[in-house]
């Protein structure tokens, strides 16, 4: 039986085609039957016309018999839906005006929603490229609970040998690499252990990874590619496995090349083997390294924190002095990698979500506005005979139709926009080379389209199932006009509009502020016409502290002499930046319970430094030449460690004992003002000053900071220069002038703020035209009214009143709602705002007042056309 | 058999014993016949029996083909497939189970 349903369905399918040939054909039919009764009727003695008149009433009406027929040959549904959709078509097609505005709505609506949501599709949703990628970890050591640290070797070591629930654990390090030739490249890198890429779960797409027992000291020249470099740097040269070249001044002989989607994840280029130093191996203090872990399979997150905790509680014990209150922290490698662009890019998602209801609820209203200009069609329609449910089916369908058609031109656009722009502005997101229009993306596009189709179609729909059909045919198309108010669900849907717009606002309102707040945060530098560029030293050329200082003395000195440089300083670790290496000092003449002493970020300079980035000194004296290798030592401290450890007290002459880079007990020669060295967001921590010269490992990493009388960037090229003058295979990368650096700190918060304002600034566009429309689309209604009010003596300020009164009840209901949904939603935002509280009543009210400024010259446009209106002609009118 | 729709099934089952028992035959025919051997107490709107006709050959139970009638008419000739006869088989076997179920119901009771 199923089989004959189905061969029935599929004859029937077919009968959509061929349509008119088979009408004819049952119209021969119909006739033949007719003519054969009519003979039999004859026969049996009928007049001919009564014959032929008695078998049509046998028949039963020829035209339901064929309607029958039709309906049973075709899909009924299926034709209704094509005869809607052509019925829609036609529609939108008449009224090319409505219709272009409401597509543009919907593609920018759903245009928004496309590209944020295959940015959110790239970086968020899609899994890591690694096989299994929930059972990779990250693991940290943490201090007092809460301040998480890198890992020192001994302890992997301890680590490895004592746990049950890892696979494999990998210490990785970022290394810069500079790859040589005549002009030397900067590149960025990671050294790694062997088995990193074992415990990842990556395969090379050409040769191999490395081999156990490469990553120790003489048989570590080798070197995996990426496959950006592999492309741009040897041209995808399938031979390059085998290949030697050169990085930090040393063969490296090429062994692998890794697939794409490994360096979308972290962006480094090259891979080398992580070949511990001899101190590193020994030495519990240096914690340099960063540790990844595969969990076993069945070995749940939570029960590997457990054992690594009880793991850490007993080397505790066994190491007080290093190990002693420090614990581990698991985490989710997919959270180190994107976890925190996670919560900016939800509440953008969630703004242009925001955008595409408003952008909905202005199609919506267009949609009614039309539907009411066609309740005489619609009542006419009904009384005719058409189903209600099946009018709802038409409004949707057209509903449908055209936000289809919208969320073509947003996925369109979308992919122009991610292409032309969003790329680039996204370019700073992990994994952001993979983002792209995939079908996920079409499929969301699509869900979305239809969802919004449905939802502004409804609205139409349910007016036309209340619609009035005696009223409406009487009445010349007026009846369901309910005075200058204009209908409640146009009224409900404005001030949803401004409901939103008013959220929107608020969060854009509050992270403006926050920017604000932070750009003119005191960071304690003199940025200006200040030049900074990054070197890093290669081991392989500069092997110790000697050949290190020996090319820092030089390039300083050549800089320094260059025209209109006033002051040119190295330093470890510029400020603002959220990065830095820190350590616990030992106080003298003064105690604290074992592995508490104060934790201060240890900073490497040159004695212009402070002159070059324009530090001041607030006590005793900062480096000069006389402070050389052989003189007795100093440190200069920032004001907020001269406050913590010796408040009251006068710290100059007293004596610390920095570990683990500096052993032996040093005065403090100088306090210098504090500047902002973990980031602008934080306040300044304790920060002690090494002079370069000291220290056995001396200064590898560093940034030479130039302070001039020129224009810093005219600086940049005489820079270069002189690098190469004192070492022409070095690489000098990142050249900016202090201000830049100062405002990168701040560029991601700054894009997120740039996007939600555009949101909030295309969504109150859409409220405000969403009030006008409404609102004139009410005045252009009730002329006949206005006219009636004016010839019985009312003044035109009575109508203005009138008319912006109306306007203002709605924006003033939309602006209550806002304030009370914002003070719920923008709480969710507490975490990317600074300075600025989440209910911060400036803001509010400023925002409140905009707003509602906006929405009342919104309204004054369309009074003033009110009043215009000439009574006589407004009651001859319709 | 759709149940909400028994007068439908009815006629196609009624249809088909008509094309079983006369040979191929018109609309107008089959009409004409079942008319007649419901004594005409079955008085049928003709008009209703294409629609029933055109779903029989949907489904595949009859073939049609143009011919020409006794009276020289041009006329559309339904002839049973085999698949027809099988169905009709079938259905009278059906029929007949459920007739003699009812027939049980409504004959006087007897005596255990």
């Amino acid at each position: 039986m199923r089989v004959r349903r189905m061969r029935a369905a599929l004859v029937r399918l077919a009968g959509l085609f061929g349509r008119e040939e088979r009408d004819r054909e049952l119209a021969e039919e119909l006739e033949s039957h007719l003519q054969m009764h009519t003979d039999d009727n004859v026969r049996a003695g009928m007049e001919p016309r009564e014959a032929r008149r008695q078998a049509v009433l046998m028949l039963g009406g020829i035209a339901q018999t064929q309607e029958e027929c039709r309906r049973r040959r075709g899909l009924p549904l299926l034709e209704d839906l094509w005869a809607d959709l052509r019925y829609g078509a036609r529609g939108l097609l008449g009224q090319p005006g409505f219709t272009l505005v409401a597509v543009l709505t919907l593609a920018l609506g759903v245009g928004a929603n496309t590209a944020l949501f295959s940015v959110i599709n790239a970086v968020l949703l899609r899994p890591l490229p690694f096989p299994d990628p929930d059972r990779l970890v990250a693991v940290s050591e943490t201090y007092a609970g809460s301040s998480r640290s890198a890992v020192s070797v001994p302890n992997l070591r301890d680590w490895r040998e004592q746990n049950t629930v890892f696979e494999g654990l990998a210490a990785y390090v970022p290394g810069a690499f500079t790859l040589g030739g005549g002009d030397p490249q900067r590149i960025v890198g990671l050294r790694v252990e062997a088995n990193y890429f074992d415990v990842l779960g990556v395969r090379p797409q050409l040769g191999r990874t490395f081999l156990k027992g490469e990553d120790e000291a003489g048989r570590d020249k080798v070197v995996v590619l990426s496959d950006a470099l592999w492309r741009n740097g040897f041209g995808a040269d399938p031979g390059v496995v085998g290949r030697v070249i050169p990085l930090n001044g040393q063969g490296y002989t090429v062994v692998g090349v890794m697939p794409p989607e490994l360096s979308a994840l972290s962006g480094s280029q090259v891979w080398a083997p992580l070949a511990f130093s001899e101190g590193d191996k020994a030495s519990r203090l240096s914690r340099a390294y960063i540790v990844v872990g595969r969990l076993k399979r069945d070995v749940t997150p939570e029960l590997a924190g457990e054992q690594m905790s009880a793991l850490a509680a007993r080397l505790g014990e066994q190491y007080p002095d290093t190990q002693g209150g420090r614990g581990v922290l698991l985490s989710s490698y997919e959270e180190e990698v994107v976890g925190n662009v996670r919560l900016p890019l939800l509440l953008l998602m969630g703004a242009v979500g925001f955008v595409l209801l408003i952008a909905c609820t202005n199609v919506a209203n267009l949609l009614l506005a039309r539907a009411a200009g066609r309740q005489r069609e619609i009542a006419l329609r009904i009384a005719l005979g058409a189903g209600r449910l099946r009018l709802t089916r038409q409004f949707l369908t057209e509903g449908v139709l055209l936000s289809v058609v919208g969320g073509a031109a947003g996925a369109a656009t979308a992919w122009l926009g991610l292409d032309l722009v969003g790329k680039l502005a996204f370019a700073s997101l992990p994994r952001s080379s993979e983002i792209g229009l995939d079908l996920r993306v079409l499929g969301f596009t699509l869900l979305v389209s239809v969802l919004t189709g449905v939802v502004f179609g409804v609205a139409p729909a349910a007016q036309a199932l209340k619609t009035d059909v005696q009223g409406a045919l009487k009445d010349g198309g007026q009846g369901a006009a309910r005075g200058l108010g204009g209908s409640w669900t146009r009224n409900g849907l404005v001030v949803a509009e401004v409901a939103i717009a008013f959220v929107l606002l608020i969060g854009a309102g509050l992270l403006v502020k926050s920017l604000a707040r932070l750009r003119s945060v005191e960071h304690g530098l003199k940025p200006e016409n200040v030049l900074t560029a990054r070197l890093s030293l290669a081991p392989e050329r500069y092997a110790d502290a000697e050949a290190l200082g020996r090319f820092q003395r030089q390039l300083l000195e050549r800089v320094s002499a260059l025209p209109g440089v006033e002051a040119a300083g190295l330093t470890s670790h510029l400020p603002v930046q959220q990065y830095g290496t820190n350590g616990f000092v030992r106080v003298e003449d003064k105690t604290y319970p074992p592995n508490q002493e104060p934790l201060v970020e240890l900073r490497v300079v040159s004695p212009d430094y402070f002159r070059a980035v324009g530090i001041p000194v607030v006590r005793g004296r900062v480096f000069d030449e006389s402070d050389t290798k052989e003189a007795p030592p100093g440190v200069v401290i920032n004001e907020t460690m001269a406050r913590t450890i010796w408040p009251g007290e006068d710290p100059i002459g007293k004596r610390v004992w920095g570990r683990p880079v500096y052993d032996g007990w040093t005065p403090v020669i100088g306090v210098v003002a504090d500047v902002k060295n973990m980031g602008l967001a934080r306040p300044a921590s304790p920060e002690f000053y090494f002079n370069y010269t000291r220290g056995a490992e001396g200064l590898r990493e560093m940034t030479l900071a130039t302070r001039s009388r020129l224009d810093p960037a005219a600086l940049a090229a005489a820079v270069r220069r002189e690098v190469q003058a004192v070492d022409p295979a070095q690489a000098v990368y990142a050249v900016r002038t202090m201000q830049d650096v100062l405002d990168s700190t701040v560029a991601g918060r700054r894009l997120t703020t740039t996007l939600l304002g555009v949101m909030a600034a295309v969504a109150l566009a859409l409220a405000v035209v969403g009030i006008y429309g409404v609102v004139s689309y009410n005045v252009a209604r009730h002329t006949r009214e206005i006219g009636i009010r004016m010839a019985l003596g009312a003044q035109k300020t009575d109508i203005h009143r009138l008319v912006i009164g109306r306007g203002a009840v709605l924006a003033l209901t939309g602006v209550g709602i806002g304030l009370f949904l914002s003070l719920g939603l923008a709480r969710l935002m507490s975490g990317l705002l600074y300075g600025v509280s989440a209910n911060d009543p400036a803001t509010f009210a400023g925002i409140a007042a905009l707003l509602f400024a906006v929405s009342l010259v919104a309204c004054y446009v369309p009074a003033r056309r009110a009043v215009r209106v000439d009574p006589l002609v407004a009651l001859r009118y319709e | 058999m759709d149940k909400k729709d028994v007068w439908q099934g009815t006629l196609a089952l009624m249809t088909l014993k008509t094309l079983e028992a006369m040979g191929p035959l018109h609309g107008y025919g089959v009409a004409r016949r079942i008319e007649q051997t419901s004594g005409g107490r079955l008085s049928i709107n003709y008009g209703t029996l294409y629609p029933a006709l055109l779903k029989l050959e949907q489904e595949g139970y009859v073939s049609s083909e143009w011919g020409v009638s006794d009276n020289n008419r041009r006329a559309k000739y339904y002839k049973l497939t085999r698949a027809g006869r099988r169905q009709l088989a079938k259905e009278t076997r059906e029929w007949e189970q459920t007739a003699a179920i009812l027939a049980r119901f409504f004959a006087p009771a007897e005596e255990s």
